[in-house]
This record gives structure tokens, sequence and C-alpha cells, in this order.
């Protein structure tokens, strides 16, 4: 149940974070883009989540805890770089199909950054509360 | 002992970590089919509003020497 509580908050995070980005965009009411960058979201977001907790329980299994292990933690941060340098890749393929604005692989590079730095925050809070 | 543990602890985690997955995997899948269908939809609406002067000139009255063999 933590793992389903922590993908909703983590959706629900990014969806607020990445509209406040995306929102001079938004308000040139493109309703296809708008709805495209919330379906693509939902996409990348919910993937990135599955891979990190199913590598986080395999770590689990072979004993490794990433609250605890230095050198874990070090590398699954560099691979969630890794991770979210594919996921602005991909958002921005996406949403350059539906409408190619100005400047929108900067919004998708800062919207992308914010929403990964406020997860990162909110996945150390959690591991270091429970 | 060790069957009421397997019963008790290890088949339910396995069922709701595989029930996890599988709604994840369905959200993924839903949000994908419906980017594919707003794609198109977007392709069409776009190629219709291109098409538009194109049909407009077809209605155009023919130029003079137009339409005759």
């Amino acid at each position: 149940m933590y793992a389903l509580f922590l993908i909703c908050a983590g959706l629900a995070a990014t969806f607020v974070l990445e509209t406040l980005v995306f929102l001079p965009l938004f308000l040139k009411k493109d309703g296809y883009f708008i709805a495209a960058f919330y379906c693509v979201n939902v996409a990348t977001n919910v993937s990135l989540n599955l891979v990190f907790s199913v590598i986080i329980h395999f770590l689990g299994a072979f004993g490794v805890d990433v609250g605890e292990d230095a050198v874990a933690a070090y590398l699954l941060g560099c691979l969630t770089v890794l991770f979210e340098a594919a996921v602005v890749w991909a958002e921005y393929a996406v949403l350059k199909e539906f409408h190619s604005y100005k400047n929108l692989f900067g919004y998708t590079v800062a919207a992308n950054a914010l929403s990964a730095v406020a997860g990162s925050v909110l996945v150390a809070l959690f591991l270091h509360i429970f | 002992m060790y069957e009421s543990f397997l019963d008790v602890i290890i088949w339910p985690a396995i069922v709701l970590g595989a029930g996890l997955v599988l709604l994840a995997l369905a959200v993924i899948a839903a949000s994908l089919i419906l980017l594919i269908v707003l794609l198109r939809r977007s392709r069409k609406k776009k190629g219709g509003a291109d098409s538009l002067p194109v049909e407009k000139s077809s209605h155009e009255p023919p130029q003079d020497g137009e339409g005759k063999d």
C-alpha cells in the first residue's frame, strides 16, 4: 500500500509542479496539447515509479537498504538523472508532434527538473521517516 | 508453521505486488492509447484546416479556357 500511496502522491505532485511550469503554454488554450501533456506525464511518471519500485524491491531482496547504503543511494541517484533525461526526450518528442511552441524543450527540461527534485526530496523524507 | 507463514504473508504480498504492477502497466497502456487517439485527432484537425483553402479553390468558377476540350 505504501508503494501505491507513493506512486499516487508522486503523480499528483508531478501534475501540480509541471502544470505550474507549463502554465504559459496552457494559456494558449490548445486542448489537444494540454490533454497530451497529462497523458504523456501519466505514462512517463508511472513507468519511472514502477521501474524504481522494482529496482528498490530487488535491492532489498539482495539485502541492500537504499536508505542506509550511501553507494547504492548514489548509484540510484545517477540512474534517476539518466532516466529523467530519457523522460525529457520522450516528452519533448511527443509534445512537439502536437504543437512545437518556441522554447518547448526548455519548458520540458524545467518542468521535469522541478518534478525530479521535488520527487527525490519526497522519497528521501519518506525513507527517513519510515 | 511454514505453510501458514506462506499462506498468510508471502502469497498475499506476491498477489498485491503483482496487482500493483499490473495496475501500473494498465494505466501506462491506457495513457498511451489515449495519446495515440489524441495525436490522430489532432493531425486530422490540422489536415482539415490545411485542406480548407484547397476545397475552397475547387468551388471557384472556372477560368477562361478551363473545362473546355
